[in-house]
């Protein structure tokens, strides 16, 4: 245990110094919110990678895969097929749209927005449900793994989480993502090899020895999820939430272009991709090597599967190797944690400072200087609130929260998100509904959430190719766009005769309102 | 392609739910269809990603370039 304390150390002081140097560097409210905007690809890729392959992926999807067999590899599908999503409908058009967060968008597409505060809502209700698992999902792997007593190892996380933040904004939250990224994508290259190596680099043999062990139905959809709208409707929350997520939205606007934006969520869904693949291997290779039954002894959940397969590769329980290999994979899955929670933080306090304080209470009329004051003293307070809940939320079934918080982001944000980018006439009162309902529709199924979402974004696809024509051209502008809203018809009208073109075209859309709207004001 | 994705994606977790005996047929040795399914949603992804990028970098940009310029040249995004 004492190796992974060490380890542990190693990653906080290496972390801690990069946040000190980023700190010297973060003066503007562009640097504090976006890292100035200079990322390139690749970085924004792997702080991205960062920020989704959470603790709940890294440990429970190898874990679902371990004790209930594909069903867990068909959870560790989801988030990559999501950035499909992402990469489509939602980077370029949001990196061009927005300057800090999913309330600019709305603020720029509405003159009175009473929207604004729906998105801060949402924004804030997201992070928090996605932030309070992981805090207590830290508590309990660091008590888990070196013995330190829950609220303690809580207060731990939440400590140096506020450090990362409040001092260096959103260059220290990507280098610590950045950082955890590489270690956890190194750690999964080593387990992923050793698998092999003991299997001869057949990975077939996982599958035949899972097979003679748990017999054939371990291999079979169905063990964890029964119900096949469940199987279903988890699937919608994914492909649909990711792009709702405040603080993955927050990472597109740290790159240069949307051209960028681009290439960082290639970069992100081959790294993701090849991780998310590999824990289902790490699944199966844990149920053959060390046995559902020895995992279930660790913890119930199965969250302990690769930190025991790691164990076994590195030579078993109380050898050198087996103790380094535990320990190293423990400390990544605590960092892990602690980027994902910096992250959270960072986009709920640019939430609160920049829509809320600034935007709503202020009318944007505040010194710069001022709103970076006011970002970092809001960091603290969530920082504070996130431990207290984290400390409240011990015993609580984790994995149920995070999904909770994919489905809010899938039911209210995503929506609110495509129809403010896609749909030209899409009002202030559309906006507040679409959250409205989304949210409430939380007291049903899983499901219907999921579906409802669907169902309006396709609806309003169609609303919009088939309203872009080339008379938009000649007509007045509207109630609530003026300038904005001219320009952005001259842009849909002269793409309009380009048939299937015409969506791919208003997707590049919003960046000339930017030009001729917002950018000259 | 968001439909092909979709359908690639929904579709198998919906023969998840309701057409286990399908997903159970054997492709190689124990690695069944499901299992497989999974490893081609995978692939599709990765397919999808790229040829949006080359896609974009090709057809897309060249064309907001146009219309950029007809509008007195914005000189791209920011």
């Amino acid at each position: 245990m004492s190796v992974t304390f060490g380890i542990f150390i190693l990653i906080l002081s290496v972390t801690l110094g990069i946040t000190y140097w980023a700190a010297r560097r973060t003066h503007t409210t562009s640097d504090y919110y976006a890292a100035d905007s200079q990322l390139t690809a690749a970085q924004n890729g792997f702080a991205l990678a960062g920020d989704w392959c959470s603790a709940a992926a890294f440990l429970g999807f190898s874990g679902l895969t371990a004790l209930y067999g594909m069903d867990g590899a068909l959870y560790a599908l989801g988030p990559l097929v999501a950035f499909c999503t992402v990469l489509l409908l939602v980077a370029e058009p949001l990196r061009n749209a927005g300057k800090f967060t999913l309330g600019d968008v709305i603020l720029y597409r509405m003159q009175r927005p009473t929207a604004l505060l729906a998105a801060i809502g949402g924004t804030v209700i997201v992070n928090f449900a996605y932030l309070m698992p992981q805090m207590a999902g830290a508590g309990l792997l660091v008590k888990l793994l070196t013995g330190i007593p829950y609220e303690t190892a809580v207060v731990l996380v939440g400590v140096a989480m506020i450090m990362y933040v409040t001092f260096g904004g959103m260059l220290a939250t990507t280098w610590v993502q950045i950082v955890k990224a590489i270690l956890m994508l190194a750690a999964a290259a080593v387990i992923l090899m050793m698998v092999l190596a003991v299997v001869r680099f057949d990975p077939l043999a996982l599958f035949s020895q899972a097979e003679m062990r748990y017999g054939p139905q371990f291999l079979l959809p169905g063990n964890y999820l029964r119900n096949p709208f469940d199987q279903i409707s988890l699937g919608l929350g994914y492909v649909l939430g990711l792009a709702g997520l405040p603080h993955v939205m927050t990472r597109f606007y740290t790159v240069p272009d949307a051209k960028t934006a681009r290439r960082s969520v290639v970069w992100v869904m081959f790294l993701a991709g090849f991780f998310f693949a590999g824990t289902t291997f790490f699944g199966l290779a844990g149920a053959d090597f060390v046995g559902q039954d020895a995992i279930r002894a660790a913890d119930r959940g199965g969250n302990l599967t690769l930190p025991l397969l790691a164990q076994y590769l590195g030579g078993g329980a109380g050898s050198w190797g087996g103790e380094v290999m535990l320990g190293f994979v423990s400390a990544v899955a605590v960092a892990t944690i602690l980027a994902v929670v910096s992250g959270l933080t960072l986009s709920t306090s640019s939430a609160i400072a920049h829509d809320f304080y600034v935007n709503w209470i202020r009318g944007g009329h505040v010194e710069e200087r001022q709103e970076v004051w006011i970002a970092r003293l809001s960091s603290v307070i969530i920082g504070v609130l996130a431990i207290a809940l984290g400390v409240l939320a011990q015993g609580v079934n984790v994995a149920v929260l995070v999904i909770l918080a994919i489905c809010i982001a899938a039911s209210a944000n995503f929506p609110v998100l495509i129809l403010s980018l896609f749909w030209r006439r899409f009002g202030e009162r559309h906006s507040c509904w679409a959250r409205v309902v989304g949210r409430t529709g939380h007291n049903g199924s899983c499901g219907t959430r999921g579906r409802r979402g669907l169902a309006a974004r396709q609806s309003n696809d169609r609303v919009d190719a088939t309203r872009i024509s080339r008379r938009d051209l000649g007509r007045a502008p509207g109630r609530a766009g003026r300038g904005k809203r001219v320009a952005f018809r001259h842009v849909l009208a002269p793409c309009a005769h380009r048939g299937r073109r015409r969506i791919a075209a208003t997707l590049q859309a919003s960046h000339f309102e930017l030009i001729s709207g917002k950018g000259t004001s | 392609m968001i439909i092909i994705y979709m359908v690639g994606y929904i579709g198998l977790t919906t023969l998840a739910g309701f057409a286990k005996g399908f997903l159970a047929l054997k492709v190689a040795g124990a690695l069944n269809l499901g299992f497989f399914l999974i490893a081609c949603n995978y692939a599709l992804s990765l397919i999808i990603a790229l040829a949006y990028v080359r896609i974009a970098n090709t057809t897309l940009d060249p064309m907001v370039q146009r219309v950029v310029s007809a509008f007195g040249g914005g000189g791209g995004p920011r």
